[in-house]
Parts: C-alpha cells; structure tokens; sequence
C-alpha cells in the first residue's frame, strides 16, 4: 500500500515537464494523458480526503476533478501551473459535497458525522512504541479535525497538512493575505480546544511532535 | 488586546509559521517573555501543528483507482435491493417448510412477487448508475482511438 505525507511533491527532474505533457496531451497522446492523470491525482485526491474525511467520497471528487482538467484541456494555458488550478476546483468541489451532505443530513435527520474517525485512512505501520505514539497523536489531531466547522478545518488543511504558504492559501481561499492568519488562528484555536478535551498529555508539558519536527 | 495581552493575538499564529515582519516577531517575543498563557497557546499550537505536518495517508492503489465510481444513491439502491431479495428468499423458504401445499393468500403473494421486483429493480438501477459514472469520468473518454 502506497502512503505518502500529503504536500504533493513536483515532478522527478527526468519526468517531462507539465507544458510538454499537455502539448502531447491535446494532440491525442494517451501515455500523456495518463501520466498527466498519475501525476495529480494523489494530491487531488489527498486535499479532498482531507476536506471532506470520506475517502470513498474524496476519490470520487478527485476522480471527476481529474475529469473537468481533461474535458477543458484543449483551452488550458499549457504554461500554467496545473496544481494551484487543481487545488481550487477541488476545494469548490468540496464545498459542494458539504452542502448537499447538510442538505442529505436535513432530510434524513442523520446526525452522523463524517467518517474520518471510524475509517483508516491513515499510515498504520508502526511496530515501534515511539512510532505507535505518534500514530495515535496524528489520529487525535485527525479526528479533532473533522469536528471543525469546514471555514476552520479547510484553512487548517491547507497550512498544515497541504503546507501551503498564506500567499497560496489566499489564492486558494480567494481572500486577501491578511485574511489568512486571523482566520488560522481562530482554526487552531478551535482545533486546539478540541485536542486539548480530546487527548491532553499531547500537549501537556510541550509534548514533542512527532518525528521531532 | 488587552492590558493583559498588549498584542494583537492573531499574531501569534504568525510566530509559530515564522511569517512575521521582524517588527511584529519582536513585539511578539517580548510578550512572551511575560506571558506564560500565550507561551502556553504558542507551546501547543506548535505542537499540533507538527503532528498534522507529519501525518502520512494512505494512498489508493490503481485497482482503488480503477474502481467504479459510487454515488451515495446508487449504494443506497443496492442494498436496498440485496436486503429485498433476502427478505423475498426467507419468506420463501419459510412459507415452503412451514405451510407446504397449502394454498397461498392473494395479497401476500402479490407482496412477494412485488418485494422481488422491486429488489432486482434497485440493483439493476445501482448497476446503470454505476455504469453511467463509470463513464462520466473515464479520462479516455472522447479521444479517438
């Protein structure tokens, strides 16, 4: 089973470059397009994964994510960076998935939540005490997450698990730059209040994070 | 802020990712210095923020990938349909073992036969469903062989 931290890593230097792959793309090369699709569908899937806690739901949206990027592929600027673009309809697509689950939820009065903290969805090879501890921190801090309103969880997403830098973020969000911290900070305040209730020797004392980071 | 806390908080968030004006970072490392609740905030965000950093996921496999796509719709169809075409089989064996050759009231053979329809109806509609998603995001779909 393939793991990887979520911040999409760019293409190997040998890899052909984004704008040579859609060229190729357009004019009917298949092995383009698939290695096109390859390339950005973990990190489309991973950011809906992490908006929306579903794994079966984000891989749909990133599914037809991938999609409306090779449906409008012939009008494509091939020397625009295909990630930023991705990151947006992904979050848009996330959004709406959110609000038709409140609408769903409405209608059959189901108050379940998402499935975040039931599914695992994340990295479970860890055989060392230190590794287990780690694991359940980072299943804490997950489960916290899905608890958030989706205005905190998608700003937290996208700093810390996306690592986004808040010029990106606000590109992403569509706000202004100073938007970003103010509305970080409320996010982490709010997800700290939960860890806190949640699981507090995490960080009781400046526990030290995992991996020593 | 506030005499307590004669900073404007939000910049805190900014300390931990280090994005601050040196101005700001000063004023801020200053505050902490005096401050053991916002040292406190700082401690534990930071923290958290490290532990969500180094949170691997799993990533799907081709076959993950190559999956039909299913919309909550269609899961819900099939089973709704296996769960109808259990019941119509209990109801069958039960009726066979207990009552054998007796002969069968008009409406509840009537709901039996309209239970099974309906049961091979919700997986057949869950199959189309699932079919036409499939199609909606083949990536090969428009391109010419």
């Amino acid at each position: 089973m393939a793991m990887a931290i979520s911040a999409p890593a760019g293409p190997s230097v040998d890899a052909p470059g984004d704008t040579e792959l859609i060229v190729r793309a357009r004019a009917g090369d298949l092995r383009a397009r698939e290695l096109l699709a390859r390339r950005y569908r973990d990190p489309a899937y991973f950011l809906a994964l992490q908006l929306l806690g579903d794994p079966e739901e984000a891989r749909d949206l990133a599914q037809d994510c991938l999609l409306r990027f090779f449906v409008k592929l012939d009008r494509f600027d091939a020397e625009r960076p295909v990630l930023p673009w991705l990151r947006r309809i992904v979050r848009n697509g996330a959004i709406d998935l959110i609000r038709r689950r409140k609408v769903r939820r409405a209608d059959s009065l189901d108050s379940s939540g998402p499935e975040g903290d039931s599914i695992d969805v994340l990295d479970v090879r860890a055989n060392t005490e230190g590794a287990a501890l780690d694991r359940e921190r980072q299943r804490c801090v997950w489960a916290c997450l899905q608890e958030l309103s989706p205005a905190h969880r998608e700003i937290v997403v996208l700093r810390d698990y996306q690592d986004l830098s808040y010029e990106q973020i606000a590109d992403v969000l569509g706000v202004p730059v100073g938007t970003v911290m103010s509305r970080l900070h409320r996010a982490r305040h709010a997800l700290r209040t939960l860890v806190v209730e949640r699981m507090p020797e995490l960080t009781a004392g400046g526990a030290s994070p995992p991996g020593g980071g | 802020m506030s005499e307590r806390h004669p900073i404007d908080r939000t910049l805190l968030t900014g300390y931990i990712d280090g994005v601050l004006t040196q101005g700001d970072r000063q004023r801020v490392s200053v505050h902490l210095e005096s401050c053991a609740e916002c040292r406190q905030t700082v401690a534990e965000m930071r923290t958290i923020r490290d532990v969500a950093r180094s949170t691997p996921f799993r990533a799907l496999t081709d076959d993950q990938w190559n999956e039909a796509p299913r919309s909550s719709l269609s899961r819900w169809a099939r089973n709704a349909g296996w769960a109808l075409l259990a019941l119509w089989l209990v109801a069958t064996i039960v009726l066979v073992s207990v009552l054998p050759g007796q002969d069968l009231d008009p409406l509840l053979g009537r709901v039996m036969i309209w239970g099974a329809v309906a049961g091979w109806l919700g997986l057949f509609a869950s199959a189309a469903m699932d079919r036409y998603a499939t199609s909606r995001t083949d990536v090969y779909r428009g391109v010419k062989k």
